[in-house]
């Protein structure tokens, strides 16, 4: 299995990059519209904005100073495929989001699906 | 003439493995469903114990019982007599090679302490740090761990006491068909969407921000482990939160019982909200809700006491926030946001299984409760150009037919069904030229006279439309190479 941490400027960026690389398509059945997934993908995650700075919070919840975000929005995507995604993949060290029963910084290709953290 | 002898497919929750769901009939393989979830996923099990859906391989250990001086190479300290294994209290290494594990692979570790006096003892397969608790108590510890190496040692620190019973299997867990047992009774086959949980602490809640709480670990949790955890606090005070972990429109749930009788409690969300007072008992029960006002809207409150509750402390395990409108299987999270895939069934090739000039699809089945996609269940030519589906509608309580030939669409049919669509029902489409009907709970509710059959009907999926796939349970799936008569539907789905 494959799993790519990807990186762009904006959500339409991002989305129009994985629509033309083939991972998913925009189907409208019955009158609702879904993205589709094609061609070995398994999951696209939008985990949008990355907190870099939390932001702090009173007592009651209520946000006192605002959280600061690393540049641009990111995407996990787990495939069968191999692709290409340039300057747009990342390598990260200590990843925010991870899939279920892989290692928190599983990433890359041929990552071994047996490779599972469990307590 | 039973129905048995007309029937080309059964499947129901039946025998699975890794990528597999078997059918019934055939017993042959040929009706057995592909399963594609590329992660693990949890399920509740026939002891209503929440754990992951999982193959357990064969015995890697030879001699566990230590019935004989044999199999196992004795390091310093170690002996091996009277049907256990002995350390008497100087460091080494109790150790096996053959037959080995393989390094990255998953293991199940179990092992007895039979007679404890110092030190402690750990697992171990050669290299790295891959399980690191070491044990100094009597009793049977259970383990997962990633081997790092080929081995199976036990690392005795200073330990002085015998080890027995030790059983070593190796575990897979990602495209395992779920089982689901959830509300007791007869099991069914679990299909849920990719769903994401945005907590990334389910189980560790002192990770979490607090204000004066006192939690209280180690109690028995919903998985049958000592990981839940006691919160203690005061009413009109206390709060217990994790932030950036949720938003206004997530399904949030959460495992909560009392200490002792029952009473209420704020779970999951902001005290001002008004869906979020929950009855405790002393039973495990999932809370959950969906949507919250904005006020502390990204923060998970594993409890918040300072609305109006009765209860200052209660037990709680499995915190999670997803988006969706309903809640789904507990995906367990340890430092990150995580991920489970969406479930795939689906079997092609099997046109010899499937008439396409006439024949019966049934299917005893619930949506998920508030599932808004067009999600069902489909025969086709692995296009869906000629198909015959069935699909739930958001409506929880309808249900839409459709059968095409060759791109165009031979009959539909739109039912309202008058009950709840997230309950069990039982639904049989009974299709051959100029003659299509769908049968509901022992009744004919829909006909149609004309129209032909659709063409070299070879698939059959949990999908419908290529893109639909279904979110529900499934009890039952069968496939019938004729049409049933009117008897038999009525009897097959009463």
């Amino acid at each position: 299995m494959n799993i790519y941490k990807l990186q762009y400027d904006t959500k339409a960026q991002g989305d129009a990059d994985l629509l033309a690389k083939g991972t998913y398509e925009v189907l409208t059945e019955e009158g609702v519209t879904k993205d589709v997934y094609r061609n070995g993908t398994q999951a696209i995650v939008f985990i949008n904005k990355i907190v870099e700075v939390p932001a702090t919070y009173d007592k009651d919840g209520k946000e006192l100073t605002p959280p600061i975000y690393y540049d641009g929005v990111f995407y996990d995507l787990m495939t069968t495929e191999e692709i290409d995604f340039g300057i747009n993949e990342l390598f990260p060290v200590d990843c925010v989001h991870s899939f279920l029963g892989y290692e928190k910084n599983a990433e890359g290709t041929d990552v071994d699906p047996d490779e599972l953290i469990i307590e | 003439m039973s129905l048995l002898d007309d029937v080309s497919i059964v499947v129901t929750p039946n025998g699975y493995k890794s990528g597999v769901l078997y059918s019934v009939i055939p017993s042959s393989g040929a009706g057995d469903l592909e399963v594609v979830r590329g992660t693990a996923a949890t399920r509740v099990d026939e002891a209503g114990l929440v754990n992951y859906a999982e193959i357990i391989g064969s015995e890697e250990v030879t001699n566990g019982d230590f019935a004989t001086d044999s199999d196992w190479t004795k390091g310093t300290g170690w002996t091996i007599s009277g049907g256990t294994a002995n350390s008497d209290g100087t460091s080494g290494l109790l150790s096996q090679t053959s037959p080995a594990l393989t390094s990255g692979k998953i293991y199940k570790w179990i092992f007895e302490i039979t007679s404890y006096t110092s030190g402690s003892v750990k697992i171990y397969s050669g290299s790295g740090s891959d399980d690191t608790a070491y044990k100094s108590a009597i009793g049977t510890f259970t383990q997962y761990f990633i081997a790092n190496n080929t081995g199976k040692y036990f690392y005795s620190n200073s330990f002085n006491g015998s080890i027995d019973n030790v059983s070593v299997k190796e575990v897979t867990r990602d495209n395992v068909p779920r089982i689901d047992y959830t509300g007791g009774g007869c099991p069914h086959i679990l299909a849920e969407p990719q769903r994401t949980n945005l907590v990334t602490y389910s189980e560790d809640f002192s990770q979490f921000s607090s204000s004066s709480i006192v939690l209280t670990t180690g109690q028995l949790a919903p998985d049958g482990s000592l990981n839940a955890t006691k919160i203690s606090g005061t009413i009109g005070v206390s709060s217990l939160y994790r932030g950036s972990a949720s938003t206004t429109t997530a399904t949030r749930s959460i495992y909560a019982k009392t200490v002792s009788g029952t009473g209420t409690a704020r779970l999951t969300s902001y005290n001002a909200n008004t869906n979020n007072l929950f009855n405790l008992t002393e039973e495990w029960q999932r809370f959950d809700l969906t949507g919250s006002i904005s006020t502390g809207a990204t923060n998970f409150y594993a409890a918040d006491f300072r609305g109006s509750q009765t209860l200052s402390e209660f037990i709680i395990w499995g915190g999670q926030s997803e988006e969706g409108s309903y809640p789904t299987s507990l995906i367990p999270t340890s430092g990150s946001t995580v991920t489970r895939n969406q479930d795939q069934f689906s079997r092609d090739g099997i046109g010899s299984l499937i008439n396409d000039s006439e024949g019966t699809l049934f299917l005893e089945m619930a949506k998920f409760q508030n599932a808004t996609n067009f999600g069902g269940v489909e025969l086709n030519d692995t296009t869906n150009n000629n198909s015959i589906t069935i699909y739930t509608r958001n409506d929880n309580s309808s249900v839409t037919i459709i059968v095409r030939k060759s791109g165009s669409q031979q009959w539909r049919f739109d039912f309202n069904t008058g009950v709840n669509t997230y309950d069990f029902n039982s639904y049989a489409i009974r299709f051959s030229s100029n003659n299509f009907s769908l049968w509901f709970n022992g009744n004919k509710v829909g006909e149609q006279l004309s129209g032909d059959t659709p063409l070299s009907l070879s698939n059959i999926t949990l999908d419908a439309f290529q893109g639909g796939d279904f979110e529900g349970k499934v009890k039952q799936l069968q496939v019938y190479k004729t049409a049933l008569t009117d008897d038999n539907l009525a009897l097959l789905t009463a």
